[in-house]
């Protein structure tokens, strides 16, 4: 208060905006982004138009074979593998498209595998699946993977802030 | 990149450096912080923390099926009545159907815990898996029967409500899809 009068009875032409209250929001801002900043970047990059569940687990995601299970569509690393509603008519476990997909996928990997020591089939997926999906969806991917020698599962999820 | 050049113009036509107050030469004048390079920084540090920052942070639950070579109709997931083989664990088992939870473990139903208006009674069904957790301390394993209409989130939910109950060994079962 003091220096602003002083300033304007010296010069009144210059108005001093009050900078503190603004530094004050920049600097809560700031560690508020940093707060939130990771520095590992996205390792699973989450899929467009499906909304992930939310859990209070903990586990950090790895970089893994990426299933996406939506409303309508199954979509594996981003290409569309088979649509819910046929699956829906279809009876019994298996999904052939997907199955077709994993089948090449693990057979690529393999193949690499005989000439590359560090890469091995480790049959490791991350699911993302749509909140609203019904389990019978899930179920026949879940035993579509494990048909095709795909077993370590990851469920991801949003993280629900807990504390 | 404007910021930085535009920011110091108008700042040091109002005050350049640190300027001293009223022109006075008494001792002890305020002296007036140079404030438009710290503003400069931050605002450069907030646009680009924003376009960096995360706002839903991703974490996953693992879960494996039990360890299969090949060979077809390997359902993957343990069938309820496959899960006795676990050895000296109890075996649990959570039905999660349209009309609510039901826990049944060791050759005895647990009361159901019905689905209210408002959805399904997680706490209450924490309760139970605590009780059986003092019950039996040993046990890790519970059986998730899930019923095929089942919503994904409710059974991520009740899968968090066994983790937080200390039954890290979550198996869900399946039937063939009809």
């Amino acid at each position: 208060m003091k220096l602003g009068r002083g300033k304007r009875r010296s010069s009144p032409e210059f108005a001093k905006p009050q900078m503190t209250s603004l530094v004050d929001v920049l600097t809560v801002l700031v560690f508020f982004l940093l707060k939130n900043f990771s520095t590992e970047g996205d390792i699973v990059t989450p899929s467009k138009n499906l909304e992930l569940p939310e859990s209070s687990s903990k586990a950090k995601p790895e970089q893994m074979l990426n299933i996406a299970i939506s409303t309508n569509h199954i979509l594996v690393e981003g290409t569309p593998v088979a649509m819910v509603s046929e699956e829906q008519e279809r009876a019994g476990n298996e999904i052939p498209g997907l199955s077709h997909f994993l089948e090449d996928k693990r057979k690529q990997t393999e193949e690499i595998a005989q000439y590359d020591k560090n890469v091995t089939f480790n049959g490791k997926l991350v699911i993302q699946g749509d909140r609203a999906i019904p389990y019978w969806l899930l179920q026949k991917v879940l035993a579509t993977c494990g048909n095709n020698g795909y077993s370590s599962f990851s469920l991801a999820v949003n993280k629900k802030d807990v504390d | 990149m404007s910021g930085s050049v535009s920011g110091p113009a108008p700042g040091g036509k109002k005050r350049g450096g640190i300027t001293s107050k009223g022109g006075g030469a008494s001792g002890g004048a305020p002296i007036d912080l140079d404030m438009t390079p710290m503003m400069n920084m931050l605002i450069i540090l907030i646009s680009f923390l924003v376009t960096m920052v995360v706002f839903t942070q991703l974490a996953v639950i693992k879960f494996n099926l039990p360890p299969s070579q090949g060979g077809a109709g390997e359902e993957a997931k343990a069938d309820s009545s496959d899960t006795k083989e676990k050895g000296p664990d109890v075996d649990i088992t959570v039905v999660i159907s349209e009309s609510g939870f039901q826990v049944i473990g060791e050759g005895r139903k647990l009361d159901p815990i019905p689905k209210s208006s408002k959805g399904y009674d997680y706490p209450q069904l924490g309760m139970f898996m605590k009780k059986l957790k003092e019950e039996y301390p040993t046990s890790d394993n519970v059986v998730l029967l899930i019923d095929s209409n089942i919503v994904y989130q409710d059974i991520i939910t009740s899968m968090d409500v066994m983790r937080e109950q200390k039954f890290p060994n979550i198996l869900l079962s399946g039937g063939v899809y009809q």
